[in-house]
Formats: structure tokens, C-alpha cells, sequence
């Protein structure tokens, strides 16, 4: 079945106009991450069997960090409805986490950070980014389209004191509450935002 | 018992914060990999999510 965007409601529609809910969508996107997860696995273990280079490696890894990004775009309506400032918007968070990339394969090649084990679990965070980009572009939209408060949700998941927190405060002001990934469980939360319009009524 | 191959890392590619703001900027193909990869890994209903039109586009 098709599925379309509804823009005045903010959310996805099936051709008879019945609404998807938001969870089932950041649900999917979950399936996406772990499409890259799988790749970006593969790719630590190539690493480390000796079966690739670094560099050829480091790029492998820019590709995935940039295709879990750029699907993130569903939290905006899906490609057709972005921007070209919403485009800019996941570049500048594609940067960020090249930056760190570039860290870990100097790391890397230094001897920093040995070619063990570790390089997998850290390679898995930055697959996990694409979740906080996909939040922080749905806040984005949010927000440009009236809703003026935001809730944080606890997600399934074992909780660190900071998220439980910023759970606790309730209502709060959009874009006041630290964002998901800002969290002493850094890429690995698993909560998500809410969202009020002015009016009180609550949207997801 | 086969020996195993040592990892040898070798360097890093040095991007520079120039290439780094070029290597992010988001392209077609990149889009065209995103849809694709939700056409994939997405549950049945939901693989055309990616490149959904709006709603009102169709009226």
C-alpha cells in the first residue's frame, strides 16, 4: 500500500487517509540501522583480519555513516519533503561525525586505539548516530511547524541517570531539553520526544 | 592450521575540516542509496516511506 505525507497533519497517510503512527516509522528506521549495523561489522572485522586497509576502511565507514543519515529523512516526511536547508542540516551532522571519524582512524593508525575488539563497538556508535540525527530533525520540523513544547520519553532500554532526568522534567519549552545522544548513554539512548502545540492538544 | 594474517592498519586518510565539509554534503546518489536501502530493509508496507509525496501534492 501507499503511503503519503500529510503536511498540514505532520505525519504519514495510507492511501485511504488512515495516519501512521510516528512509533511504527521510528520503528522501520531502527531496521535501517541495523542493515548498517551488519556492514559496519563486517567492515571492523575485514579491518581487523588485515583483509582491508585503513583508509580503505575509513571511507567503507563514511559511507555508512552517510546512508543512515541521509535515511533519516523520514523524520521529515520522507526525501520529497526536505529541504534544501533540511539537507543542510544532515551534512552539518554528517561533518560532525566524519570529525570523529577521522579521530578514531588516526587513533587507529597511531596505535592509540589497538586493532581489537574494541573497533567494532565503537564503529556500532556511530550507526546509533543516525538515530539522534533522525530525533533532531524531527524536533526541527516540529518546530518550524507550531508545536512549542516537547516531552522526553523514556525508550526500551536500560536508563542512565541523565535520561531519567530530562524524563522527569515533563513539558518544557522545544528545543530546551538536552537532545537524544546528549545523554551519559550518549548514542546508545533510546528515548525519544514528544510534542505540544500551543493549543495543549499533544501530537507524537 | 592456517596462520592467521596480521592486521596491518596502515594510515589514515588525512581529510582536512575543507574536505570533510565537502565529503558530508548530502548528493542524488546518496539519496538514491537511502531510498534503495529502505526499499530493502523496511517492513513490506512501508519500504516506499523513504520517497513518499505529500498528500497534497496528489490533490
Amino acid at each position: 500500500m501507499d503511503y503519503f505525507y500529510d503536511q498540514a497533519a505532520h505525519r504519514f497517510i495510507n492511501a485511504r487517509g488512515h495516519p501512521l503512527a510516528w512509533s511504527t516509522v521510528r520503528n522501520n528506521y531502527r531496521r535501517i540501522l541495523d542493515v548498517a549495523r551488519t556492514d559496519v561489522a563486517r567492515l571492523a572485522q575485514q579491518l581487523r583480519a588485515g583483509e582491508i586497509t585503513l583508509a580503505e576502511w575509513q571511507r567503507a565507514m563514511a559511507h555508512q555513516v552517510k546512508l543512515v543519515h541521509v535515511a533519516s529523512a523520514v523524520a521529515r516526511g520522507g526525501q520529497l519533503q526536505m529541504s534544501q536547508g533540511d539537507w543542510g542540516f544532515v551534512g552539518g551532522r554528517i561533518k560532525d561525525q566524519y570529525a570523529y571519524l577521522r579521530n578514531f582512524a588516526n587513533q587507529i593508525a597511531s596505535g592509540e586505539q589497538a586493532v581489537n575488539g574494541v573497533i567494532s563497538l565503537r564503529a556500532d556508535m556511530y550507526v546509533d548516530a543516525g538515530r539522534s540525527t533522525q530525533e533532531a530533525l524531527r524536533r526541527r520540523m516540529m518546530g518550524e511547524t507550531g508545536y512549542v513544547d516537547e516531552r522526553r520519553h523514556l525508550g526500551v532500554a536500560e536508563h542512565c541517570g541523565d535520561c531519567v532526568e530530562y524524563a522527569d522534567r515533563g513539558w518544557q519549552p522545544i528545543d530546551s531539553l538536552p537532545e537524544i545522544g546528549d545523554s551519559q548513554c550518549m548514542v546508545r539512548c533510546q528515548c525519544f520526544f514528544q510534542y505540544r502545540l500551543p493549543d495543549g492538544q499533544e501530537g507524537e | 592450521m592456517s596462520k592467521q594474517r596480521k592486521a596491518r592498519p596502515g594510515k589514515a586518510i588525512q581529510w582536512s575540516d575543507a574536505d570533510l565539509e565537502q565529503l558530508a554534503k548530502v548528493t542524488p546518489q546518496d539519496i538514491e542509496e537511502a531510498s534503495a536501502l529502505w526499499k530493502r530493509a523496511a517492513q513490506r508496507p512501508l519500504r516506499g516511506l523513504f520517497d513518499a509525496p505529500s498528500f497534497e501534492s496528489q490533490r
